[in-house]
């Protein structure tokens, strides 16, 4: 059930405009329900208007909201919706709004049976009025007396109700009678009424007279089957009334009430008809609506795809291309290296070469040397020879010696010396060369470098706004981005 | 009430003066209530939902004659309305009341007069249209004309009031009960010598727009 409130609360009710006004004047004195949008007017409005969308046929009846405020000062919200649809169902306060207030007229009659029975002279002074029942009961009944007096004196009356169920507003009217029987019988039709009106609740704001009055309420004996009793004959004399009806009136009557229904009904189809026209003429918008959107979407879906198939296309072609550029660098690295090697086996060919002919050339010198000795000796030895050699003619045979000599030195000497010449002249051109080589290997580095860089900037830009363009694409649907290939990692 | 039985009241007539049975009749909260409330005892106050029904009776000085009013205030609720009948009947005037801040109420008050006639034939009740509430005139829903024109077009009488800042108030209870002597007279003319008083008995006639 509190689960169900929790719905109920959330619905439409058309009775919200006559519940509102109603809250307004439910105990505005009382501080909790005194302040317009405070918590307790708030509450009371919501019960009110869960119990109108709950019984569907009766709805919210004026004075109900006392009932419920009654309750709202005794338990939170949700349980005092409860309770009102406890004492509405089961103890049987709502079939007393049933079939024109039926159920209502026949409590009316049974209490002016009591009456008779036990308080005979006032109801026959009544009777002499033409005071009749519901012209007090009334708001007694419908409200389970919550409307007009005391608190004090409502609270006791509903625990009583709750205990022992809905007899017990006999007891309290009849108490409410008995104890104001002297006023009443001295009263005329106005004054009786006025009584009821305006002395009666205010006598019970003395809490002792409260007190006494429920005691009295409770020591009237109301038998169950006396009331039955008065039931019967109720219903009897309501047939016997309908009977004695002139069957034309009563055909009217019939009448009235089935064109009444029909009436209704015809309304209610309109009503029924109009809503199914708008809800389909909604339905048919809302429908609309969303197959544009579904076009736009599915368009965006398709430019989306074409997109992608596009990017993967470009893709495809800048991965060639890198493929193809790293291959010709590889290539142009592989020649390169291929030719610093060469070089350097060059350069250690004549590296080799040269130390070999300076060893050589070492060699033949100290074998110069050594024979100009033997030679220089021998000539020491020969007197003939020693003289020139050293005599003033010495050093010019010396010198003629060392001419002869050296001139077949000097022609070992140049000849050697023109083929290191050679040799370190082609030393310097292989150097030279590979100093080139290198020079050019550095350029070509730096180019591939160049190269590689640009195509770094190429991708990224073109991964970034292929990025983009994906994302974009898929903002409006969820769209998984190409995956991303990373740019080829270069491998020197 | 103590002016209702107020021996000092003129009465032209000797022996009691005439009763006449008002109804007041309309939607929850246009102030049907507050309306009985400021004439019988010239006060206005927050009044709490009427459950069933509230008797008043006031006599209404009319110069020359005098006329008690029964004044029986029922509840707005539609729910309510079968325990209304109780107090149609034998009604002589009825006063069919609106909230000029609720449109709704005032088609409320068009089915009411239907109700009405369902009951009595056309022009044996005298019934005013009363359109309630001038003080919130910045919220009015319902322009005067309307109801003027409605009021015309059913033969009732019709006025503006406040039960608030008591504007009016007197003058549709006594506009009412002038009507009421008028019919009486007339009908007394039709049937001389006759000294009871049954409106429903007289002839009907249609009842004037009262121009506001």
């Amino acid at each position: 059930m509190l689960d169900r409130y929790r719905i109920l609360i959330t619905k439409d009710s058309a009775q919200e405009s006559v519940i509102t006004r109603d809250i307004h004047r439910t105990f505005p004195a009382h501080d909790y329900f005194k302040d317009t949008g405070g918590d307790g007017q708030e509450s009371l409005y919501k019960i009110c208007k869960a119990y109108s969308v709950y019984d569907e046929d009766i709805g919210y009846c004026q004075g109900q909201s006392f009932l419920a405020a009654v309750l709202l000062l005794h338990m939170p919200e949700e349980q005092a919706f409860c309770v009102l649809v406890k004492i509405m169902y089961d103890y049987g306060l709502r079939d007393l709004y049933k079939n024109n207030f039926e159920d209502l007229h026949c409590k009316f009659y049974q209490l002016e049976r009591l009456m008779q029975e036990q308080l005979p002279d006032l109801h026959s002074h009544f009777c002499d009025l033409n005071l009749e029942a519901h012209m007090y009961a009334s708001q007694w009944f419908l409200t389970l007396f919550t409307a007009k007096f005391p608190l004090c004196m409502v609270f006791h009356i509903i625990d009583l109700l709750l205990c022992e169920g809905l007899n017990i507003i006999f007891h309290v009217a009849l108490a409410l009678l008995k104890t104001s029987k002297e006023d009443l019988l001295q009263a005329d039709f106005e004054g009786a009424l006025k009584f009821f009106r305006v002395q009666l609740p205010k006598r019970y704001r003395a809490e002792e007279n409260a007190r006494r009055l429920m005691e009295q309420a409770c020591n009237i004996k109301v038998p169950t089957k006396k009331l039955k009793k008065y039931e019967k004959e109720y219903q009897t004399m309501r047939e016997s009334q309908l009977q004695q009806e002139d069957p034309m009136d009563r055909y009217k009557r019939e009448n009235r009430r089935l064109q009444e229904a029909s009436m209704r009904l015809e309304q209610e189809n309109d009503d029924l008809a109009h809503e199914l026209v708008t809800s389909k003429i909604a339905l048919r918008n809302d429908l609309d609506q969303a197959e544009d959107k579904a076009d736009v979407l599915n368009k965006e879906l398709l430019l989306t795809k074409q997109r992608l198939v596009e990017t993967e296309e470009e893709k495809r072609k800048q991965e060639e291309e890198t493929a193809q550029l790293k291959e010709v660098f590889r290539k142009q690295l592989e020649k390169a290296e291929y030719e610093i090697k060469k070089t350097t086996a060059i350069i250690a060919e004549y590296k080799q070469i040269c130390s070999q002919l300076s060893t050589r050339l070492e060699k033949q010198q100290t074998a110069s040397k050594e024979e100009l000795e033997v030679v220089k000796g021998k000539m020491m030895a020969c007197k003939h020879c020693s003289d020139i050699f050293s005599k003033e003619g010495a050093l010019k045979l010396a010198a003629i010696s060392r001419e002869n000599q050296g001139i077949e030195a000097d022609d070992e000497k140049d000849s050697l010396k023109k083929q290191l010449r050679e040799m370190e002249l082609e030393l310097a051109q292989t150097k030279l060369q590979l100093v080139e080589a290198k020079c050019k290997i550095q350029e070509l580095e730096h180019q591939r470098g160049a190269l590689m860089n640009e195509i770094q900037a190429a991708k990224n830009s073109w991964f970034s706004k292929t990025l983009n363009s994906i994302k974009t694409a898929t903002s409006t649907q969820s769209l998984q981005p190409p995956q991303a290939t990373q740019p080829p990692k270069e491998s020197t | 009430m103590a002016q209702a039985d107020s021996p000092f009241q003129p009465r032209p007539v000797p022996g009691q003066p005439s009763v006449s049975k008002l109804v007041l009749l309309g939607s929850g909260s246009v102030g049907k209530s507050s309306l009985a409330l400021r004439y019988v005892k010239h006060d206005f106050k927050s009044v709490v939902p009427t459950v069933g029904c509230a008797f008043f009776t006031k006599v209404v000085d009319l110069g020359a004659s005098s006329l008690k009013l029964e004044i029986w205030d029922t509840a707005g609720q539609e729910k309510y309305h079968s325990v209304c009948h109780l107090y149609f009947r034998g009604a002589n005037a009825a006063l069919l009341v609106y909230d000029i801040t609720q449109k709704d109420s005032f088609h409320k008050a068009q089915q009411w007069l239907a109700e009405l006639e369902k009951e009595h034939p056309v022009g044996e009740v005298v019934v005013m249209l009363v359109g309630n509430k001038t003080d919130l005139g910045e919220q009015r829903e319902v322009t005067l004309q309307e109801g003027k024109e409605f009021a015309e077009s059913k033969n009732l009488l019709f006025m503006e009031t406040s039960a608030k800042l008591n504007d009016q108030v007197s003058e549709v209870f006594s506009t009412v009960a002038q009507e009421l002597l008028r019919r009486e007279k007339v009908r007394k003319s039709h049937t001389p010598g006759n000294e009871a008083v049954d409106l429903n008995e007289g002839p009907a006639r249609q009842a004037r727009c009262c121009a506001h």
